[in-house]
């Protein structure tokens, strides 16, 4: 083996000679010549053809109202991914100066006749019909929303909705005395569509940023209009908010008066309301505490036609979070000064797919009956009533626990429980509308395709009523007793569905078809020696549902509901309904 | 109750077996380095241009790399590995030494790429015409004679070559202005790779002919600003067009797996990644779970939820009845106002609550149900629905209505 063969200095010296020699007479290729210095193409005549078009770099299109720092801090999640930029974006510009839209819909509902008796005995036909079996009704929604016109700082929100109905009537005579006169029939489907009208939800103007930067006075904001407020309670108000959103001291108050919610107005009562809240978000400081404390007031004025009193309510709220994905917010709500319900409330997520909820709830006999505006009953039974009541309020407590994952991106899952006890003394009055109870649920979907997905849900529910030692035996033309409050109601509630679903995305097409079925075993209270009374309720339905885009401004909606025939209800086949919608968006 | 309960969760463990048994391709690991190739981080104390005089390193007589104070002594002793940097073998024959090179420059997984290189500042058309007087597009690089190429050095040198005659673009001779010492080398991520495959020129146009630009699929390279921030293109740049009817023949759409993937077939259940879902799809946390308990997402940021959810403001504070006082839950069915709500309400009556107040309630329950048929009717006959379930008869009525009637009237009340 020999070494690597060298050529001597002199030989050397005089080949390189003799290249650079060559390559300056001949500007020949010479092999192994860089490629930096000459052997490279010459500029493409297309670079310098392109003609100067002066663009600016479009700097990056900045919201006239720029996002404040959440004044709740909440979990964070992963970054977004690519994938709900690009969906986001598809749909609709986040700062888009103007969003309009409008909803036109058209709603049948029927209730076909069996030529059954109901259980009353009354055989209603079309001859003579006792309710109007069909139904039409016209309803529409307007909305929309502004941002930064006319001035940077101002944005505005209308959200308006109407209905327009033409009832059928009829007369009848009064039996008492004799007198004729006009009634409206009842509807197949009872709900609150019985008269004509337009509702406003929203329309608020609110100003942010007007302010200057100095002393942190650009985060004021101010809401003035019909508006919901966030205390407490969600009350809808019109009034004026003002709120301060800094990342670490959030400060709000507000002043106006109730606004009835999604109904047409029943009362001119309007009580006046006005709340506050501040909270101290201690992740803000230099030295993070994962610690937020909150305190909010809301104070309701009397209402009259209601008949209820005026009312101060206080929240205290502790907002732990120990780590990135783990939640823990405990709250005291009072009432009047007194303890009216705690909450805890435990929440932990793993890989933003995943999530679980545990949440308990504990709630005292002074808690308001439904919301902030009802507290006590009224045993006047003409008193015209603002408000369903309930019978009283049960101290109860109400634990729950979700939990939810995404397997494999495709198989959806969801499980449930809850359960709900009475904590009140054997001598406290009991309420069959807070029974205690437990439940079981869960539900699963499953994206076979691309585009198809199905699903499947079911529920079960045990409510313990108080059970009477046997049922009371129904004598004819007896008065018979009614039985105590907290022997009624249903003992178990069974619930299985399914659907499947295809879709090409939203804003696009999609169509769903559902099933489910509905299972309910009530309390037997009664027996008869003549008729059987039934104890149980079994019915299920179906619903397809079709959802379509017409370019990227207008949606043709439609769904079909059926449902079976009602035990309770023989003397109609179920319920039909077909509800078309047409959308317009800008 | 027990059997349904059987049957759906065997139809979904069914279904769940299934799809795994799909098995996807895996991703392919890098290729080992070839321990023979020149490391870059070890001779970052030589000046770039020390070897790098001539096309080819060591071209010229070994030069430098039998430097002295170098690698000398390799040079004249028995070959060692330091020759299989340059060469596949070295040995004596009878026709005398056989030193076969290997490719140069290599282009494998480990080849030394522009790590400084931007895309931003070359796609910058302002900043570019500023400086030199005009602007590039994609093509000027990664286009020659019609076909697409990786760039090289000839097509910078267009440029930045002397010759070009650029004042204020970079040098070619600065190797720095791209290439960063010491810098690990390593490819970037690729989409296509594993069973996919792609050809650049089967995407020049649509199916109705019109031009496909690189920044549609290509949408983060105007951003990157070094080579290892130039990510590929995502997949939901591909659903964009091939869900698109007018953009893509039938036969090539996504749910045609074989479009793009040579192993895996469309089968009844296709479980797809997330990403080839439609691009409008929902977004990824929007889960079964998600649709109950969203609240904490939706105060963080509620202008997210406008940008999907039409009839919202858009506002980010304070914007959760804009979606609840327009969505309907999937259980308000067509039974649910006449029939179902009430045990709903009667459990949780805070779910209620939640869009509803109070006079809601009270707005339906004052107008005569059907049951009761024309008023005055129902006065007489409803005792057999009440026994059923009383509780339905007071949720309307006070226990006081009925004992005020009940205990004047002589009649049959039955």
């Amino acid at each position: 083996m020999h070494g690597v063969p060298r050529h001597d200095d002199a030989e050397g010296a005089v080949k390189r000679a003799a290249l650079v020699v060559a390559a300056l007479g001949a500007v020949a290729h010479a092999g192994p010549r860089p490629k930096l210095t000459v052997d490279h193409e010459p500029p493409p005549r297309n670079l310098k053809m392109r003609p100067r078009i002066a663009q600016q770099s479009i700097p990056k299109a900045k919201s006239p109202i720029p996002s404040a720092p959440t004044a709740t801090p909440v979990i964070p999640s992963n970054a977004t991914s690519p994938q709900q930029d690009t969906a986001t974006a598809a749909l609709r510009e986040e700062n888009q100066k103007v969003a309009f839209s409008l909803d036109l819909g058209y709603q049948l509902d029927s209730a076909a006749l069996s030529g059954d008796a109901s259980l009353d005995r009354k055989a209603p036909t079309a001859a003579n019909p006792t309710f109007d079996s069909f139904r039409a009704y016209g309803f529409g929604e307007v909305f929309g929303a502004t941002r930064g016109v006319g001035v940077s700082s101002l944005s505005t929100y209308l959200a308006v909705r109407f209905q327009l109905i033409n009832p059928s009537k009829t007369s009848v005579i009064n039996p008492e005395t004799g007198v004729s006169q006009s009634v409206t029939y009842a509807p197949p489907i009872s709900t609150w569509f019985e008269k004509s009208g337009v509702e406003i939800r929203h329309g608020w103007a609110e100003m942010k940023d007007f302010l200057p930067k100095r002393w942190g006075l650009s985060r004021l904001r101010v809401r003035a209009g019909e508006q919901y407020v966030y205390g407490p309670w969600v009350m809808h108000v019109d009034g004026l908010l003002v709120s301060y959103d800094g990342p670490i001291l959030t400060l709000s108050a507000y002043s106006g008066l109730r606004h009835e919610d999604y109904t047409r107005s029943q009362s001119v009562d309007r009580p006046p309301i006005g709340g506050a809240s501040v909270r101290f978000d201690l992740r803000g400081l230099k030295r993070a505490l994962p610690l937020a404390l909150q305190a909010e007031i809301l104070s309701i004025g009397h209402s009259a036609d209601a008949m209820q009193p005026a009312t101060n309510t206080a929240l205290f709220q502790g907002d732990w979070r120990p780590r990135r994905d783990v939640a823990m917010i405990a709250s005291v709500r009072t009432l009047d000064g007194n303890v009216a319900s705690e909450r805890l409330e435990t929440r932990a997520r793993y890989k933003e797919v995943t999530n679980v909820v545990l949440d308990l709830n504990r709630h005292t006999k002074d808690d308001w009956r439904w919301d902030p505006t009802v507290l006590v009953g009224v045993d006047d039974p003409t008193a015209a009533r603002r408000y369903l009541d309930l019978g009283p309020v049960v101290p109860r407590f109400v634990g729950s626990l979700r939990a939810g994952t995404l397997i494999a991106e495709n198989i959806d899952l969801l499980l449930r429980g809850a359960v709900a006890g009475n904590l009140s003394n054997n001598d406290d009055i009991k309420n069959t509308f807070l029974a205690p109870y437990w439940e079981l649920g869960g539900a699963a979907e499953l994206r076979l395709r691309r585009t198809v997905a199905i699903s499947t849900s079911a529920l079960h529910r045990n409510t313990h009523h108080e059970q009477l030692a046997m049922p009371i035996v129904d004598h004819a033309g007896v008065t018979d007793p009614l039985v105590a409050n907290e022997y009624r109601g249903e003992n178990t509630f069974t619930e299985v569905g399914a659907a499947a679903k295809l879709t090409l995305g939203a804003r696009t097409f999609s169509t769903q078809l559902e099933l489910y079925g509905r299972k309910t075993d009530y309390a037997k209270l009664y027996t008869d020696a003549l008729l059987v009374i039934p104890d149980h309720d079994i019915r299920y339905g179906g619903r397809i549902t079709l959802d379509a885009w017409i370019g990227r401004r207008l949606r043709v909606f439609a769904a079909y509901e059926v449902s079976s025939a009602f035990d309770f209800q023989p003397e109609i086949f179920g319920y039909k309904s077909l509800r078309l919608m047409l959308t317009g968006v800008y | 109750m027990r059997l349904v309960h059987a049957i759906t969760l065997a139809f979904v463990l069914a279904i769940c077996a299934g799809a795994c048994a799909q098995q996807r391709a895996k991703e392919q690991a890098l290729p080992p380095i070839d321990v023979t190739r020149i490391n870059h981080a070890q001779h970052a104390m030589v000046a770039c241009i020390s070897c790098h005089k001539a096309a080819r390193p060591g071209a010229d007589q070994h030069k430098p790399c039998d430097d002295g104070q170098c690698h000398q002594k390799d040079f004249l002793g028995s070959p060692t590995k330091l020759c299989q940097v340059c060469h596949s073998k070295v040995e004596s024959s009878d026709k005398g030494i056989v030193s076969e090179l290997k490719p140069y420059p290599v282009e494998d997984a480990w080849r030394t790429e522009p790590s400084k290189f931007s895309h931003a500042r070359h796609l910058d058309n302002s900043r570019m015409e500023a400086r030199v007087g005009f602007h590039v597009q994609c093509v000027d690089c990664h286009v020659r004679d019609g076909a697409k190429v990786a760039p090289d050095h000839a097509v910078c040198a267009r440029c930045h070559a002397p010759e070009a005659n650029l004042i204020n673009a970079p040098k070619m001779s600065d190797c720095g202005g791209c290439h960063q010492d010491g810098m690990q080398e390593r490819t970037r991520q690729r989409l296509i790779k594993d069973d996919l495959h792609f050809d650049h020129d089967r995407h020049k146009t649509d199916r109705k002919g019109k031009p496909i630009k690189c920044e549609q699929c290509h949408t983060e390279a105007a951003k990157s600003t070094s080579f290892a921030d130039h990510t590929p293109p995502h997949v939901q740049s591909c659903v964009t067009c091939h869900d698109d009817s007018d953009r893509t023949p039938g036969e090539m759409r996504m749910r045609v797996c074989q479009t793009c993937h040579t192993q895996r077939q469309t089968g009844l259940v296709t479980l797809a990644p997330r990403s080839h879902l439609p691009a409008t799809e929902r977004p990824l946390d929007h889960t079964l779970a998600f649709r109950r308990d969203h609240a904490e997402v939706a105060e963080r940021d509620a202008s997210r939820c406008a940008t999907c959810h039409v009839k919202m403001s858009g506002n980010p504070k304070q914007a959760c009845d804009e979606c609840h006082q327009t969505m309907e839950p999937s259980d308000h069915r067509i039974t649910w106002r006449e029939l179902d709500h009430g045990t709903e309400a009667a459990a949780d009556r805070d779910r209620c609550a939640t869009c509803h107040v109070v006079e809601f309630c009270t707005a339906c329950h004052q107008v005569r149900p059907r049951s009761h048929g024309l008023k005055y009717d129902f006065q007489t006959e409803h005792g057999r629905l009440a026994r059923v379930n009383i509780r339905s008869c007071l949720t309307c009525h006070a226990e006081r209505e009925c004992t005020e009637c009940h205990a004047t009237m002589t009649q049959r009340v039955r």
